[in-house]
């Protein structure tokens, strides 16, 4: 026959089972890290029948331990006085250690820090501290206070607190990735909408020039690239023609693009000739480079009535001229180095003429170096093998590039932005 | 592929060795690694060796561009050493050769220090 302590014991784990579901119940209903907390930290005080109870995080910028919930008398004084260092206290010690900690009288305890008693007017008695840990990290410390029948906290009560505690880690780091998803998605719409601002800066229409025709392809490797073009209107008879790419990717070869972009186009206005252009636009960039990023940059100034480019090239890969008999002929010379290196670089440009049935072909490396799943590159032999066998004229040109690079790349995601502009004199 | 990066001294300064790709995950290893280098300062020139280097993008080039500049701040040579082919190319094509002094090996680029 069971005798009556038995009975109670086995009653009392019962009860502590019931809790045990409930803390999980309350957990699965809410992403609400301060909810969660609050709630699982107010059934912790009932269920181990505590005078207060609280539940402190680490501060990962700071590794201090701060309260993010505190209950019972004396709580509201808590959350606004502490903020413990690792090692102080009983709360820092069990944050150091990662071991729990039963105390039947917390003043017998070297550590433990009456200093908040004696602001609060609180008399702490028995406590049980534990440390909340996502594998062997531990994440903060979760405290009960007093047991309000004046007994002192118990190994049963120990272990209790021990399977509340670990719930309420849980909660806590499900709450806290909940929150980076959030995060993530909210700077995935940003880069979206980035992309979209981005997408304005560039032409929104192809220049109309009597008898040329001009057409213009890009697309980004990551949301916001750092390649760009633009077609100027400098007067009836000239055009001004800019490719560039800014190194490196993302956010930062973005902004930097933005301003280049619109001080590109100030110089071409203001500045005679086109090394003048890219030498002040050199200067300018060089004068405010950081963390050496730099341009490559290929302008060309059209000349509609005769057909004279004047090219000059800071950095970028050589325009190709797809001839009316269909031979190809690479504009090799005049220019220099990118554009932001170094300041006072000097910088030439050249003529070339552009007969009726010429196209001629700028790009950015992201069409030579279109990698397929097998990591081949496009390449230059496959790029000059396509120009020679396409048709001619800028539009049908530019489509099939485009059409023969995503054919070699299939679904690869691209690791660089992809810029193409083609234009021609009609035939 | 991981780069690993190792500086050793000569008489005039350091040298920083690099080998593996110097691309926009590695370049800020390499940033680091001549972090230091500026931070001890004092020195006459700065050799980065190249020749372990198969690839580079331009975040690699822009972190010797950032290098040649700080150079320049501290009154220091930069010369880069033994580029691999592929990073020749690389170079010619931008025509980064009027940019940077480059150095066909060790000896010669020590030479005159």
């Amino acid at each position: 026959m069971k005798n009556t302590n038995d009975i109670e014991r086995l009653s009392q784990k019962v009860k502590r089972l019931h809790t045990l579901i409930e803390v999980n119940e309350v957990i699965s209903s809410s992403l609400e890290i301060d909810t969660i907390l609050e709630n699982v930290m107010t059934i912790s005080k009932k269920v181990m029948n505590a005078d207060a109870s609280s539940l402190m995080r680490i501060d990962e910028k700071t590794n201090e331990l701060i309260y993010q919930v505190a209950q019972g008398s004396v709580g509201e004084k808590l959350k606004k006085v502490v903020r413990l260092k690792m090692g102080q206290g009983i709360a820092g010690t069990v944050a150091e250690d990662g071991k729990p900690l039963l105390l039947e009288d917390a003043y017998t305890h070297p550590k433990f820090f009456r200093g908040n008693d004696e602001q609060t007017g609180y008399r702490t008695k028995s406590m049980i501290t534990v440390p909340l840990k996502v594998g062997n990290r531990v994440t903060g410390v979760a405290q009960v206070i007093n047991r309000l029948d004046g007994k002192p906290f118990d190994q049963d009560d120990l272990e209790l607190f021990i399977s509340l505690s670990s719930m309420a880690a849980i909660a806590l780091e499900n709450a806290k990735m909940h929150m980076q998803i959030l995060d993530k998605q909210r700077l995935v719409k940003d880069m979206e909408f980035a992309r979209t601002v981005q997408e304005s800066f560039l032409p929104q229409q192809a220049p109309d020039v009597k008898s040329y025709r001009f057409s213009a392809h890009y697309t980004p490797a990551l949301e916001v690239g750092g390649d760009f073009y633009d077609f100027i209107y400098l007067d009836q008879n000239r055009t001004g023609i800019v490719i560039g790419d800014v190194s490196g990717k993302g956010v930062p070869a973005a902004l930097y693009m933005a301003k280049l972009g619109s001080d590109m186009r100030t110089l071409a206005f203001t500045e005679r000739v086109p090394a003048d252009a890219l030498m002040k636009l050199n200067d300018l960039l060089a004068g405010r480079s950081r963390r050496g990023m730099f341009a490559t940059l290929l302008y060309i100034e059209l000349d509609a009535t005769t057909g004279i480019m004047t090219l000059s090239n800071a950095g970028h890969l050589p325009p190709i001229i797809k001839k009316a008999d269909g031979s190809l002929v690479k504009l090799e010379t005049a220019g220099g180095a990118p554009l932001g290196m170094l300041p006072g670089m000097k910088l030439f440009q050249e003529e070339a003429k552009l007969e009726p049935g010429d196209t001629v072909v700028l790009y950015t490396d992201g069409i030579v170096e279109a990698m397929n799943a097998k990591e081949e590159l496009y390449g230059y032999e496959r790029f000059e093998e396509l120009l020679k066998k396409s048709g001619s004229g800028p539009g049908v040109l530019k489509d099939a590039i485009i059409a023969d690079v995503n054919r070699f790349t299939g679904l690869s995601p691209q690791h660089d932005d992809m810029t193409l502009v083609c234009f021609g004199a009609a035939k | 592929m991981k780069v690993e990066i190792t500086t050793q001294k000569f008489n005039a300064g350091s040298m920083l060795l690099i080998k593996g790709d110097v691309d926009m995950n590695s370049s800020p290893d390499v940033r680091s690694s001549l972090d230091e280098v500026f931070k001890q300062g004092g020195a006459k020139a700065l050799l980065i060796n190249l020749s372990g280097v198969r690839y580079m993008d331009s975040s690699g080039i822009a972190t010797l561009v950032e290098a040649m500049q700080n150079c320049m701040k501290q009154g220091m040579k930069l010369r880069l050493v033994e580029l691999s082919p592929p990073v020749r190319d690389v170079f010619e094509l931008a025509r980064l050769s009027s940019i940077f002094e480059i150095f066909a090996n060790v000896g010669d680029a020590q030479a005159g220090l």
